[in-house]
Parts: C-alpha cells; structure tokens; sequence
C-alpha cells in the first residue's frame, strides 16, 4: 500500500472551499475524457507518463462519503489493459476552519494494488496521485 | 360562431389533454385521480417534451414570501393572483411528488459540474427581496445514471400508466371545436393520416409546449434572432395557433430561457455546449470578447448576445465564437449527452477528435490561422487573446471582471467552435388566469379551455431558475382539477 498526505491553507472560507473541492478534483490535468455517470460516479482516463510514453490507463471514479462541509473521498478504481495493474485509489479531503477566511485542508491518498506490472508502475502511480492532489490545491488557491 | 362541430365524434372523454410532456402528465394524473376519464395526445412518436430532456429541477418555495420575489421578476407582466396561486400549489410539490412515488433531494452547488464557477442559480436574482426563500431540488432516483428530466419523466409517466390513462402518440391536435356557447368541446385531431374529432366532455388542456422550432414565430416575436433550439422538435407554436383562431389572447411571447448551443448540419436540434476546463473564451464574429463566460446565468444567454449592431445592421454576437485551448479538448466531451433531443441520437466523444475530424470544431495553429478558419479580423482576435492572457497571468479581468479561479491562458493550438443563442424553451402562448383558464382578447376565459406549462408560462420578464418545472405541476394540477370539475356536456 502507498500512503500520501499533504496539507495545505486555503484563504478562502471554509463553505466556499466546499462548494468547489469536487470541481477541483476533477479540474485536474492528469484527468481526460472526463464523462460525468451521475451525480457522484465519472469515468475519465489517467495518463502516467513512463519514460516518453504517455501510458494511459481507464479510471472509474467516485466522489463519496461526502460529510457536509468536512471532507468527502474521491475513489479512483484505476486499470491499465486486461488488469496488467490494477489500482484503488482513495483520496480524502478533510475540510477545517482556521479562520473565518481561511481552510485548512488535509489530503490522505492510499493506494493499493496489485498486478503483473504493479512494480513497474509504482513510482509513476505515486506521482500522478501527488499531481492530482498538486492540481486541486492549485485551483483552490485561486479561490483566495 | 361554432369551430366546426363534427356531425359525429370518433372518440370521446372527460378530459382531453393536447401534448404529454410533465405539465401533460400533471394534468391528466389529477383529472383522473378526480374521477374523470383522460386521453392524452401527443404529436411526436416518443413523449416527454422538454421535460424528459431537460434537468427538470424544481423550485419550492420556502414559504408564501416567495411570492414577492417572483412579483417582482415578472415586473408587472404577470397578475399577483397568479402568482400567488403558483407560490401556493407550488408548496405541494414535495407531497404530490411523494404521493406518485417519488423523492425530492435538495441540489447542491458542490455536486460535480463543469470546473469553473458557474454562477450560483440557486437563487438566480440573490439581491431582490424575498429571493432567500428559493430551495431548489431535483428528483432522487434509484438509477442515478439517469439525469434528473428522465427520472422525472419516469416518475410521472409511470403514473399515467398506472392510471391506464389513454395515450395516443403521433396523434398532433390541429384545432379546437366550439358549440354554439362559445365552450370549447373538443379537439379536430389527426392519426395515420386520418382525421379524428374528439368529443371532450369535460374540458380541454393545452400542455403541448412553445415555438421553439417554429423559425417564423421566433423570428417575429423573440428579441434575437436566429435563435437554435436544443429540446423538443414538437414545440412548433401548435397551441398558439390553435387558440389564436378562437380569438384567445396571448402573452410573454418575447420571452425565453436562452442557452448556447452547436447547430451541426444535419441536426434539427442543436447541442448544448459545456466547457470541461478553464481555457476558453466568447468572442464575436470579429473577434472581440463580449462578456465574462463564467458569470452568465444559464438560462439567459441571450442577455449577453443581444447587442445590437445599428451601424452595421446585424447582431455580432449571434453567432459568436468559443476560442478554446487542448485542456478543453482533452478534458471531457463538449457535449454532455444527457440533455437536449440529440442525446437520442448522438454521442458526443469523450475527448472531441471525433467532432474535430467532422468539422464541427476547428483547429488553428496560432492565432493567424484561427481568423483565417473562423473569418475572425486577424488583428482582433490575435489582441483577444493576447490580452485575456496577461489578465489571466496577472489574477484579474478588468474588462469583463472574470473570477481569479476562472482565468487560464489560452495555449496555442486554438481551436474555435460556433456557438448560437439556443432555447431550452420560449414562455410564450396562450394567455390565462389563475384558474389556468385560457383567456380571450377582452381577458374573459374561454369556457373548458385551460393550459398549462411553458405553452403561455406564468414567466413574463426574469426567469428565476427551475421554475418552469414547478410551473408545469402546478398549473398541470390547477388545469386538471378546474376541467375535471366542470359538469360534464350532454
């Protein structure tokens, strides 16, 4: 298992970091072909990037275990051709005032999986997960 | 004088409805649940109007003070009794939607979207008094891959078919049959080319929806012209013509919810269009940006695209052009599929190369090659970007003020897609009161004839968002209970 946490200050109240936190996951540019399912379910593609090659791998994604205004998790069950890797990741975001205009917000992402090509592919796996987090935090910094 | 009676009838009922859609169901599920036998016609081979292809939200008021509110946005265009009589059958909702085996949930802003800042249109004029007491809500369904018009529309529909309440499709009403009183006791019909008068003991309902791919009567009565449409090729201004030749009134005929949307050739509908990333911008014909493109409610697009040019003897803007960058592109479809007539028949691909090898969307290399493909001034459009690039570098858009969140520079290559004003519906139609009776020219009803929806909606002058649903229930209910109340005829 990977684990991952980042934390960082948004100078923005803690309802208007809610209300945007679900556009920004999915705001990131490591996301494409983005197709929405539902109000909580979305399939996009995930390109890792090994060595010169852009590998792409099918993402279905959920943002779930929504806590209203505290923290809500995006799972990203991640597959790369016929299960050679296959990924869940869990990102949460949990939400807390600093101040009347200011969030902190903390990110943890586990991510577990397994397949043939699993070693191959970890250390790209764990960058892409940090440029996701890397691309919320950068749109959320623009609420400020 | 009579509108020709038919020496005999083919068919007849309590309660006949002219077009299924959810203002339709409404009607009908309430005549019948009352005791009174429906028929319910409806023109096109599948039901639902803009109701199935829409996002169906629902305003309930918080409570009566509501009503201030929309007094206020109808800006006299609309009598108070009636809105006061919405507010309050608008109320019920949450318990009629209940009753039909549904559940309301509250929608929420932080739902996925598209990543900029919409604006919020929850409350779609914050600063009028009286506009806190707006929630608005959308259908909870057990198949949440439906979008929330199909869940609706299943709701309702399956209701009628519960009810085994008759429903004839392709079946377009042509006029309105009158005795000698003046009281409209049927409807002239057609089916598989054959025609059809249909006695209506009770009543007649007109729920068969507006003009919006009728080119003449936009052209005549809406501000913009050279509007596009994106729901219910039906809406064809049928029940405005219908009552216009019984001499009834009309009325809100200049208004219309108004969003943008793609006319590919081929298509009678147009695609509504969305923009899955921040690297995009409005311009005119020539190349100028117009507005802040994050900041527009969605349901009047054609605030922003009315200009008009006197000198020049054109509007600029219609049609206008999005300039976009690849994080559009790469990011998701254009196009959503789950709204609009085309869901039915085209599938927008997820990262738009399909729509780019059609033509639909242009590429441009640099800015030269974008006016060259688009017809754009060169020098114009180059400046465009130019600037809406630094602003975008320095945090902030004086020209138009788009949010800080909002702004991305535009990254060469450019692609362009053009854009036209494109209804999701006109409001327009028959004139009625608060009994959802229609009106003739000297204001008095027209005995047994009501209508119901966005066939002469309530909504005169600002469009408060998720209304037209809301409006579609309850005056569908008012319309339904009024005519299967009427003593039926001999």
């Amino acid at each position: 298992m990977i684990v991952l946490e980042r934390q960082f200050t948004i100078g923005a109240p803690q309802q208007t970091v809610w209300e945007y936190l679900a556009r920004a996951i999915l705001s990131s540019p490591r996301l494409e072909r983005i197709d929405i399912i539902d109000s909580e379910h979305f399939d996009a593609l995930l390109r890792v990037k090994l060595g010169f090659i852009n590998v792409p791998m099918a993402v279905n994604g959920q943002i779930a275990d929504s806590v209203h205004l505290e923290s809500l998790t995006a799972k990203l069950r991640i597959r790369f051709v016929k299960d050679l890797i296959k990924l869940n990741q869990s990102t949460t975001f949990t939400l807390s005032a600093v101040d009347e205009g200011q969030t902190h917000v903390a990110c943890r992402v586990m991510i577990e999986g397994m397949g043939p090509l699993l070693t191959l592919f970890s250390g790209k796996v764990k960058a892409s997960a940090e440029e996701i987090i890397s691309g919320t935090q950068a749109y959320l910094e623009r609420l400020s | 004088m009579p509108e020709g009676i038919p020496d005999r009838y083919d068919t007849e009922t309590d309660v006949v409805v002219v077009g299924y859609g959810a203002a339709g169901a409404a009607a009908a599920i309430t005549a019948s649940d009352l005791g009174a036998s429906v028929l319910l016609l409806e023109k096109m081979p599948v039901a639902g109007g803009n109701s199935r292809l829409g996002g169906a939200n629902i305003i309930i008021p918080r409570d009566t003070r509501f009503a201030d509110y929309l007094e206020r946005l109808s800006f006299k265009t609309t009598e108070r009794e009636i809105i006061d009589v919405f507010v309050a059958e608008a109320l019920k909702h949450e318990e009629w939607i209940k009753q039909m085996g549904g559940e309301l949930e509250i929608w929420k802003l932080e739902q996925m979207g598209v990543p900029y800042m919409m604006k919020d249109d929850r409350i779609s004029f914050p600063g009028v008094p009286g506009a806190e007491n707006t929630a608005r809500y959308h259908l909870k369904g057990n198949k949440p891959e439906l979008y929330s018009g199909q869940r609706l529309w299943e709701l309702v529909s399956g209701n009628v078919e519960r009810r085994n309440i008759e429903v004839m499709l392709r079946t377009p009403a042509k006029e309105l049959i009158r005795n000698h009183a003046g009281e409209v006791v049927g409807v002239g019909a057609e089916s598989a080319g054959r025609k059809l008068a249909i006695k209506a003991r009770k009543g007649v309902i007109l729920t068969c929806g507006g003009y919006e791919n009728n080119d003449a009567l936009k052209w005549d009565f809406l501000p913009l012209k050279g509007v596009k449409f994106i729901g219910n090729p039906g809406n064809t201004g049928d029940g405005i013509r219908m009552v216009q030749r019984i001499g009834g009134d009309i009325w809100h005929m200049t208004r219309m919810a108004c969003y943008i949307g793609y006319q590919a050739p081929g298509y009678e509908a147009a695609f509504s269009i969305f923009f899955f990333g921040l690297g995009f911008i409005f311009v005119d014909r020539y190349g100028k940006r117009f507005v802040d493109e994050t900041n527009i409610d969605a349901h009047e697009y054609n605030v922003s695209l009315s200009y008009f040019d006197r000198e020049h003897v054109e509007f600029p803007r219609i049609p206008f052009w999005a300039v976009f960058d690849e994080d559009i592109i790469r990011h998701g479809p254009m196009n959503l599929g789950r709204s609009g007539s085309n869901k039915d028949y085209y599938k927008w691909s997820l990262d738009n190369k399909e729509e780019i090898k059609k033509g639909w969307i242009l590429k441009a290399k640099n800015a030269r090659e974008l006016a060259k493909v688009t017809s754009m001034d060169e020098a114009t459009i180059e400046n465009t970007i130019t600037r809406f690039n630094e602003y975008s570098r320095a945090g902030k858009d004086p020209e138009f003020g788009r949010a800080k969140i909002n702004l991305k520079a535009i990254e060469s290559p450019f692609y362009a897609i053009r854009l036209w004003p494109a209804l999701l519906n006109t409001q327009g139609g028959p004139r009625r009161d608060k009994e959802a009776r229609v009106l003739d020219v000297d204001g008095n009803p027209i005995p047994r004839l009501y209508a119901a929806g966005e066939l002469g909606s309530i909504w005169g002058f600002l469009y408060q968002t998720a209304c037209n649903i809301s409006e579609c229930l309850a005056f569908g209910r008012i319309a339904g209970r009024n005519a299967a109340g009427n003593p039926p005829l001999g």
